[in-house]
């Protein structure tokens, strides 16, 4: 009978892999003999979350659905009654349902990348809708569009960064703090672009840079050169 | 019988998930060394045949506005490599992990529980009907072994087979049988010594087993007019009680309390059920050390009488109501779970195991049949951590053997010492083993 020499355990003839510690099974031998009781090593288990089902999925959003007409029917009775007329209850509609489909994708796509790209095509609509019913479509183009594209564009490697980096810690702090000051310096350069003097950088925003950057870097630091030498989880356990 | 989707957890149940932590695991193990190396692939079919008939084990914990409840889990669990230190964290609240899993090394299989589906006296049917299903799962059901086998293993109350349905009466929550609202609340416990000690580091916990010959630790009780439970209980006070000298003579402040043992014990003997969950009730012998020094005659006999008294059915219902009553009071029923946490937390803190000095918890005599008794070498009970305690003991005797177990979060190993080394001293041979044998 084939065993596994790590563990000492038995398995079937055809099974290839030990069960228990994946290594390979030697097709011949005879048992080995392990001492004592216990393995000589801590073995760290991994335990896998059940996702939601489809069925719990589309119960939350129907739970949602129904939570967020009560304020949408609220919002279109008042404005009927006030005024017999749809007027500003649309502003409230369009927001309350751009919520419902940040929902209803939020708990059916799970591929990060396309759950990104869905929420800043999300946000650009509802903003896009937004200043539709407000009529300053120019508004729109001048300032919304912009600046949810420079925080979507921002927010794709912070998030990439932090989804992919080994270690987690103060890196993806530090990503964040210069992500930020970024963000900063293009606010700064929408302002001068949509005003009437056309100086793209007033200075606010090179000095929070300025503050940010180096904060990012000294994170980086202690992350990538104190934290082969320091455990983080141990320093920092409540 | 149809089983219901979800369960309510039992009443001493709810307490656990609250106070879960990576130290304070909540976990238990019933360790059976067999005398062959374990069959992994064999012991996988035997779980898949098996589980489904223990519905209120194949759980998982779920969370709801104002209780955490058991819901029906599908997944069947695949045995996993054992550790070094045994009954580490298993994170019992995230969706879908059963709480309970099967862990191999060699000719070891064991099972851990946590303490939030079952007791101890439920994971011993469980393991014995796991070993019954490792020994059937791969005969042919016609075969005259088989035949025999299964003949054998029916007889047996406590072997419940794959293909036999669950009875109504495993899933009940016997607490609420006996929940008498009109039963006053009983006084409250004196606060109590604890042992001092650093702790190990997280995710480690020290086991160290005894072996001793059942007959002669028995007559030894029986010629102190004590059962083995009080006797063990008695040795256990008075290693405390050495202790807690040595740290007065050491000056250390706030250790001059009474010592107090927590026994707990398995009701369904005692109140006729067939539950599967828990069902235990905890008694509290104690020993006021600051009236003087008491000799082991002395702490037997006070702890005989303190448990003739305690076991009497009215001092355990009246238990059982203080236990119920906190769960059926309508204000704490309908506070939000967040609160609860909170709130039990500061309860166990403060009332729960924090009123004892240590733990002992004898499983009994197990009786396995004669086809099991034939494979399996040793039986073994290992207590759950305890952050307050520090140390627990376990004892579970199997074929002449009494194998007493204790799991420790600390760094020293006093307690365990003394306890040997008094039971040594009246003569009974002890033989040692563990999952420490020193830094590594």
């Amino acid at each position: 009978m084939p065993y596994c020499s790590y563990c000492g355990v038995e398995v079937d003839q055809d099974t290839n892999n030990c069960p228990l510690c994946g290594g390979n099974i030697p097709k011949e031998g005879p048992p080995p003999l392990l001492k004592g009781d216990y393995p000589r090593k801590e073995h760290q288990l991994y335990y896998k979350r059940r996702s939601f089902t489809s069925e719990e999925r589309r119960t939350v959003l129907w739970f949602f659905s129904l939570l967020f007409s009560v304020p949408m029917t609220i919002v279109l009775v008042v404005d009927l009654l006030r005024d017999w007329a749809i007027s500003w209850s649309l502003f409230a509609i369009v927001g309350i349902i751009g919520i419902w489909v940040g929902i209803a994708v939020g708990l059916f796509i799970r591929k990060a990348w396309l759950l990104m790209l869905l929420y800043s095509a999300l946000i650009l609509t509802v903003s896009l809708g937004i200043n539709m019913l407000a009529g300053t479509f120019y508004l729109f183009l001048a300032w919304n569009m912009p600046i949810i594209l420079m925080a979507a564009v921002l927010i794709t490697p912070c998030a990439l960064y932090a989804k992919f980096t080994s270690r987690k810690g103060f890196n993806v702090a530090g990503m964040i703090m210069w992500a930020i000051g970024l963000f900063c310096i293009g606010i700064d350069v929408l302002i001068g672009l949509n005003s009437e003097t056309r100086q793209f950088l007033h200075g606010w925003s090179l000095i929070v840079a300025a503050a940010l950057g180096p904060v990012g870097a000294l994170l980086m630091y202690v992350h990538y050169r104190l934290g082969k030498t320091i455990s983080f989880r141990r320093f920092f356990h409540a | 019988m149809e089983h219901p989707e979800w369960y309510r957890l039992d009443n001493t149940a709810n307490l656990y998930p609250s106070v879960i932590s990576r130290r304070n695991t909540t976990l238990f193990r019933i360790s059976v060394h067999l005398h062959q190396p374990v069959h992994v692939d064999r012991l996988t079919r035997a779980l898949q045949k098996m589980v489904p008939r223990f519905p209120y084990y194949q759980v998982h914990l779920r969370k709801g506005a104002f209780w955490y409840t058991l819901e029906e889990n599908p997944r069947i669990p695949l045995p996993v490599i054992d550790s070094k230190s045994p009954c580490r964290y298993m994170p019992i609240k995230q969706r879908g992990v059963l709480p309970f899993r099967v862990r191999v090394f060699s000719r070891t299989m064991a099972v851990e529980f946590s303490h939030a589906i079952t007791d101890g006296t439920g994971a011993l049917i469980f393991t014995k009907s796991l070993l019954a299903a490792y020994h059937l799962v791969d005969l042919a059901p016609d075969s005259s072994e088989y035949k025999a086998l299964y003949k054998e293993y029916s007889e047996d109350p406590e072997i419940f087979l794959f293909d036999q349905p669950p009875k109504e009466e495993e899933f009940k929550d016997a607490f609420l049988t006996y929940f008498d609202p009109t039963i006053p609340t009983p006084d409250q416990e004196k606060k109590v010594f604890h042992l001092p000690g650093r702790k190990l580091p997280i995710d480690q916990y020290r086991v160290i087993t005894g072996d001793m010959p059942l007959k002669e630790v028995l007559s030894l009780a029986k010629s102190h007019n004590a059962s083995l439970t009080e006797f063990l209980t008695a040795v256990y006070f008075d290693a405390l009680q050495q202790i807690q000298e040595i740290v007065k003579a050491d000056k250390v402040r706030g250790r001059w309390n009474p010592v107090s043992v927590m026994v707990p014990v398995n009701l369904r003997n005692i109140l006729h059920s067939r539950s599967m969950r828990n069902f235990f009730l905890i008694l509290n012998p104690l020993l006021d050390t600051r009236l003087g020094h008491y000799d082991l005659d002395e702490i037997i006999h006070k702890v005989h009488h303190f448990m003739q008294t305690q076991l009497d059915h009215r001092h355990l219902k009246q238990q059982i109501s203080r236990n119920v009553k906190g769960v059926v009071n309508p204000l704490l029923r309908v506070s939000p779970l967040l609160l609860k946490n909170i709130g039990l937390k500061l309860i166990y803190r403060d009332f729960g195991e924090s009123r004892f000095s240590g733990s002992l918890s004898n499983l009994g005599m197990a009786v396995l049949p004669p086809s099991l008794e034939n494979i399996v070498k040793t039986l073994e009970f290992v207590p759950p951590p305890s952050t307050v305690l520090g140390v627990k003991c376990g004892a579970l005797s199997y074929r002449g053997h009494l194998r007493l177990t204790f799991g420790s979060l600390l760094e020293e190993t006093a307690l365990e010492r003394l306890v040997f080394s008094k039971l040594r001293s009246y003569g009974i041979p002890i033989q040692i083993s563990g999952n420490w044998k020193g830094e590594e």
